[in-house]
């Protein structure tokens, strides 16, 4: 119905934006260009009108469009999955692309190592770059696993992810294909429910040819704990930091991958791919693949597959429309790919602009022959996808200039902005003003209450006047790019793998070191001991006095390691303040209250306290003449049955850290389940590395790369 | 042979809902056509208000959104304005009638759906919607281009919305009724505190469901947020509407020909009388609910609360309640209206009662489902008696020629009392031509089949020029109408009788109360009163 057919598909001829625009389009542009001024010379008025009508228009329709495809989404479901059996599972090659991501190897082993999949028939390639000599080095240090291989990509301009994959293909080994960031945590099952759908689709005798899972940024909302507490670390840092920035990321990603594109699969039109977590079978890049002609040239031997546009900076988005122009259709999978959002309003606008040029450059390559690509794609497919990229580009540019033209209106009532406006055109744009926003609006709360973030409910209702004019920011920075040559290819890279805290959590966190560094000044006569956790025993108050304790095993290290039972005395500081984690208390509590961090280290061999400490502490009182009943040892987090530990852990000396560093656990600690950013898993911090591109340090953060 | 599996559209068509709609439209067009024969369809004076409303948007001699006005909310005028602009449609009133036509079966289909929801019990449904359904007043009603329609289905609507999601929790139906809640902020005044106790419906359903609000996935705080904004929004659109338009922001409220202000001219007894208030309200319910509605809405309340110990199921039920407590805080306070006859000794506003019909519906229907779980044969005889008391009500109505009709009594009355403003309006429309120079607000019925020739209070610069130089080229004024009443002169007569200003306008009728010149007429046009 809405896809050519079948004879028409094969007629598409794949474009490269190596070039943003060509000959012809630069003299239809010229040409429109004198048209626009003779009238401009001759009658502006109607000029202006014929302008505002077209804009109108042009509003009118991406509207509906978001609407009709909002709409659909409501219908759609995932294609139907066939089980398939271990022994009957293909060969799978996950490209893994890289650049200056050295800290992120463990992140990507991890994630690939938790993929419910059989791993000899798991192809990891990491797609590292030649000029990434850091990354390089760092990977082939690391020890990964057998099913990972390092491709290094030459140094070959134009640089970039798009060419490094397809360099890459020709390594592939595997029936299908998947390409996951280096920040991506997929569903575990999320390879074996793509090689069921493929299948079912096969036996339907169906042209799947991609599969897109709903990609999902994490961060949107903060690692709580069961009491709903935010979870942080020893420093007080929010273990998955959150920003206002990550929060309406998610939020559009909610939108693009649980109504956007989902209505678009439904419909059967083109689907402009997101950017990883996009399963193919082989042949399918084998068969939409550029021509070798149009490809960089690479240094011999070479079989790069040019699957995807090097000069394209959302060639992903453009794979997408070149396989729906080839006949193939592609599904959204009810499965999901965490990943890491930008936590800052530039990194997000340096993120957001280069998508935008890269719509707008998929765009202008779309329109060097409509017909012909209105043929393969279909009319209908091809101005629905021209729409969703080319329009979104046209509307963040169109809308700060209205919204201009209306706050000028309604401070000055200006008869020439009037003018603009007659009749039909005055009620259109009312309803897009007011309709349109509140439409726009509603689609994102939708989005987020549907995907239960609803806490990202507030941030839209305040802030998403200020992201729509960042995304027009954004827009008009990427119009810059294209229009100056010089400024291409740029490709704003986002960093991974930050470390952050909000202006209010750091200066918690540095009101809280300054209290814990005066009180560590202070001479306290308080028993010090160095014991391991967990395995502390707190005895409650009433029952404080001849604590009886059993020896100590190797596993669990105790208190006290005595042959007979010994009395304890818990002496409590004179003038002890509350001894709170900085993660427990709210801002206001934290600066006023002396915090004394509890920072875990790995286990050191029990000291059992001196006697002589202990009998020249002062008693606690009365509470602690009473007997205690010895209690049975529990393998469990602490007892905690006094308000307030009176046990102080003595400082670690710093251990020297590898480039790479494995996991650093304390003995007996488990990894948290639900760890999105594993911030303990990261390096000491370093300094920004020359050449990255993007902020190094994003303005009014502590948002630090850490890597080497 | 295996039977083959029902389709969603055969589904649909056996249902329950669709039987109701299908009746409801029946009884809906019969209305219609029984109350055009007694010509009541324009009795009330609000509903030509309504009408001119709506179609001096599209079309007159000054035109434009501003026209909806800052007094009266404007949805219904929107609704209206897409069909008003045709003549016929305009004339007969079909041009709001056909939105208020869909509001009685949209609410007729609501409450059986709602009443399903809520008791598993069909028959309920088909009970609350007889009730409300057969109610000759509501019948009346929905025959006429008033907004209390919409305000009913927009109400049991949203009932319906967020039932649906206290049970399912999906989304959508969130959603739906947070829309529904700022639709009606727009339709009457009395449905800004329904929606507001909506809100807090949803409030009572998150702490309910322990939903948190500050730590966690904060659902409570998002759920409460999307609840609220889209009414939130629908009142500072409206206050900023009046801030633009009129420059005050409760010129809706306070301003000339406000609510107060219209009040004030009746001189009601019921203001800062609450027993009065009370007494009115109750006596209105009488007679438009019928006692034994009363009876069993008020019995089906209390077993509600009882059973279901005040759950936000029946709270959703109880906020239906909200409106009329509102207007009654309306008849004390001085903002709203009202007459009987047992208080007053005539009719006024009777229709405020008739929303008392939707809370009547849903707690009959749940009586009766209380009913028909005892004993299953007891389900039967309480729809029976249902429709037997409805359609009883319904046949005295007709038999009397809608005598026991309230709400149209009041609109025949009004209907009298305007004769002769019909008849200088259609004079004017028949025997003259060119733009009008009239005041529309008490003169309604003179600027109805006029609307597309006058320049009134509205028409801005038009009016002004007009006032000031009526025979000037540039105001182009070919007739000025002026209501002489003694005490109660119109504008127009202020400003221009026994002027000079109109040098070249000439009598062409005169009537008790109403004085028509002609531009070029020959005759005085500066005459004194006789």
């Amino acid at each position: 119905m809405l896809s050519a057919p079948v004879s028409d598909r094969r007629q598409h001829v794949r474009q490269t934006a190596r070039r943003t625009t060509t000959a012809t389009q630069r003299l239809v542009f010229v040409a429109v260009l004198t048209l626009v001024s003779v009238m401009a010379l001759v009658a502006p008025g109607l000029l202006a009108v014929l302008a505002v009508g077209a804009a109108m228009l042009f509003l009118s329709v991406f509207m509906g469009l978001r609407l009709v495809l909002v709409a659909a989404s409501r219908g759609y479901r995932a294609p139907p999955v066939t089980v398939v059996a271990d022994e009957d599972l293909p060969r799978y090659t996950t490209l893994h692309p890289m650049y200056d991501e050295a800290h992120m190897l463990p992140s990507v082993v991890a994630a690939m190592e938790a993929m419910d999949y059989p791993k000899d028939r798991l192809e990891c390639l990491l797609v590292l770059e030649e000029r990434d000599e850091v990354t390089v080095e760092a990977a082939r240090a690391y020890p990964l696993p057998d099913y990972v291989r390092v491709v290094v990509t030459p140094a070959v301009e134009p640089y970039g992810k798009p060419k490094a994959c397809n360099y890459a293909l020709q390594f592939a080994t595997g029936e299908f294909v998947v390409i996951y960031d280096a920040e991506d945590r997929p569903e575990p099952g999320q390879l074996r429910l793509a090689v069921g759908t493929f299948r079912a689709a096969e036996a339907r005798g169906e042209p799947l040819g991609c599969l897109q899972a709903r990609l999902v940024f994490a961060n949107e909302i903060p690692d709580v704990d069961v009491e709903g507490r935010v979870r942080r670390d020893e420093e007080g840092y929010d273990l998955r930091p959150t920003t206002w920035t990550s929060r309406l990321l998610g939020n559009e990603y909610a939108v693009h991958f649980d109504l956007v594109l989902t209505g678009l699969a439904r419909l059967g039109l083109p689907v402009p791919l997101g950017g990883t977590s996009n399963h193919f079978p082989l042949h399918v890049l084998h068969e939409v693949a550029f021509d070798p002609d149009e490809m960089p040239s690479m240094p011999q031997p070479d079989a790069s597959v040019g699957a995807w546009d090097p000069w394209n900076v959302t060639e992903d988005a453009e794979l997408g429309g070149a396989i729906a122009a080839d006949g193939w259709r592609t599904a959204v999978m009810d499965s999901h790919t965490d990943e890491e959002a930008c936590l800052t309003a530039r990194a997000a606008l340096n993120q957001r602009s280069r998508w935008v040029k890269g719509y707008a450059q998929t765009s202008l390559v779309l329109l060097r022959n409509p017909s012909r690509a209105a043929r393969s794609m279909g009319l209908v497919g091809y101005l629905a996808f021209l729409l969703q990229v080319g329009g979104t580009f046209v509307s963040l540019a169109l809308s700060p200039i209205f919204w201009t033209i209306f706050v000028v209106y309604m401070l000055t009532g200006s008869p020439r902005i009037i003018a603009l406006f007659p009749g039909p055109l005055y009620y259109t744009g009312m309803c897009l003003l007011i309709l349109g926003n509140l439409a726009l609006l509603s689609i994102s709360l939708f989005a987020a209450v549907r995907r239960e973030r609803y806490g990202t409910v507030r941030y839209l209702l305040v802030c998403l006047p200020a992201w729509w004019a960042l995304l027009s920011a954004a827009t008009y920075l990427a119009a810059l790019e294209l229009l100056v040559p010089s400024w291409r290819p740029s490709w704003n890279k986002t960093a991974h793998g930050v470390r952050y805290a909000s202006p209010a959590r750091r200066v918690a966190i540095a009101t809280s070191a300054a209290l814990a560094e005066w009180r560590r000044d202070r001479p306290e006569t308080v028993p010090v001991r160095v014991v391991s956790r967990p395995a502390v025993h707190f005895l409650a108050a009433d029952r404080c006095g001849t604590a009886v304790l059993r020896p100590a095993t190797p596993s669990v290290a105790p208190v006290l390691d005595r042959s007979r039972p010994e009395p304890v005395h818990w002496v409590r500081p004179a003038q002890a303040a509350p001894s709170r984690s900085v993660r427990d208390r709210p801002l206001p509590a934290v600066a006023g209250v002396a915090a004394v961090p509890a920072v875990p280290r790995p286990a050191a061999a029990a000291v059992p306290v001196p006697r002589r400490a202990v009998a020249e502490a002062a008693p606690v009182g009365e509470s602690l003449r009473a007997p205690v009943v010895p209690r049975p040892r529990r393998r469990s987090r602490p007892v905690r049955d006094v308000p307030k530990p009176p046990v102080r852990w003595l400082p670690e000396p710093p251990q020297p850290r590898s480039l790479i560093a494995a996991p650093v656990r304390a003995p007996g600690e488990e990894r948290r389940p639900g760890l999105r950013v594993p911030v303990r898993e990261l390096p000491a911090r370093r300094s920004p590395v020359p050449g990255t591109a993007g902020p190094s340090r994003p303005r009014g953060a502590v948002a630090v790369p850490v890597g080497t | 042979m295996e039977p083959k599996p029902e389709t969603t559209v055969a589904r649909a068509w056996h249902s329950d809902s669709t039987k109701i709609a299908i009746l409801a439209t029946v009884a809906s067009v019969l209305a219609f056509v029984v109350v055009w024969q007694q010509g009541t369809v324009l009795g009330y004076k609000d509903s030509l208000s309504h009408l001119l409303i709506g179609r001096r948007v599209l079309v007159g001699q000054t035109t434009g959104l501003g026209q909806l006005g800052g007094i009266w909310l404007p949805l219904q005028h929107v609704l209206i304005m897409t069909l008003a602009w045709n003549d016929t449609l305009y004339l007969t009133g079909l041009a709001g009638s056909v939105f208020s036509m869909l509001c009685y079966v949209a609410t007729c289909v609501g409450l059986h759906r709602v009443l399903h929801l809520a008791t598993g019990s069909r028959a309920a449904g088909w009970a609350g919607a007889a009730v409300f359904g057969l109610a000759a007043n509501v019948l009346y009603l929905q025959a006429t281009p008033m907004g209390e329609p919409l305000m009913y289905a927009g109400m049991v609507w949203a009932v319906l919305a967020v039932g649906q999601w206290q049970r399912e929790g999906r989304t959508s139906w969130l959603f739906i009724g947070a829309g529904l809640c700022a639709l009606l902020v727009l339709v009457r005044y009395e449905a800004w505190v329904f929606s507001a106790a909506m809100w807090c419906v949803v409030l009572q359903t998150c702490v309910s469901q322990r939903r948190r609000f500050w730590r966690g996935d904060q659902s409570a705080q998002g759920l409460l947020l999307v609840f609220g904004f889209y009414m939130s929004a629908a009142v500072v659109a409206w206050l900023l509407w009046n801030q633009v338009i009129f420059g005050d922001w409760l010129g809706w409220l306070s301003g000339t020909y406000g609510s107060r202000d219209l009040t004030a001219r009746l001189e009601l007894e019921q203001v800062g009388s609450l027993r009065l208030s009370l007494l009115t309200y109750a006596w209105g319910a009488v007679h438009v609910v019928s006692w034994p509605f009363l009876v069993t809405g008020l019995v089906g309340l209390v077993l509600m609360a009882v059973r279901e110990r005040l759950s936000p199921g029946f709270s959703a039920f109880a906020v239906t309640l909200v409106p009329s407590v509102f207007l009654v805080y309306g008849l004390w306070s001085g903002s709203q209206p009202m007459r009987v006859v047992e208080v007053d000794g005539d009719l006024y506003n009777l229709r405020m009662a008739v929303v008392l019909l939707v809370p009547a519906a849903l707690f009959t229907g749940y009586l009766v489902s209380r009913l028909s779980a005892r004993a299953p044969g007891l389900r039967a005889l309480g729809v029976g008696l249902v429709v037997a008391i409805g359609s009883a009500s319904l046949a005295v109505a007709l038999r009397g020629g809608g005598e026991s009709v309230v709400t149209e009594v009041e609109a025949a009355q009004a209907w009298l009392a305007y004769e002769e403003q019909r008849e200088v309006g259609e004079w004017v429309a028949e025997q003259t031509s060119g733009r009008v120079l009239v005041e529309s607000i008490f003169n309604e019925w003179v600027v109805f089949p006029n609307q597309d020739r006058v320049v009134y209070e509205g028409s801005q610069d038009a009016w002004t020029s007009g006032l000031s130089a009526p025979g000037d080229a540039a105001s182009d004024i070919h007739v000025v109408v002026m209501r002489t009443t003694p005490g109660d002169e119109d504008s127009v007569h202020d400003a221009l009788y026994d002027t000079d200003r109109l040098w070249g306008f000439g009598v062409v009728l005169q009537t008790d109360n109403f004085l028509v010149l002609e531009k070029g007429a020959p005759g005085d046009a500066v005459r004194t009163r006789q």
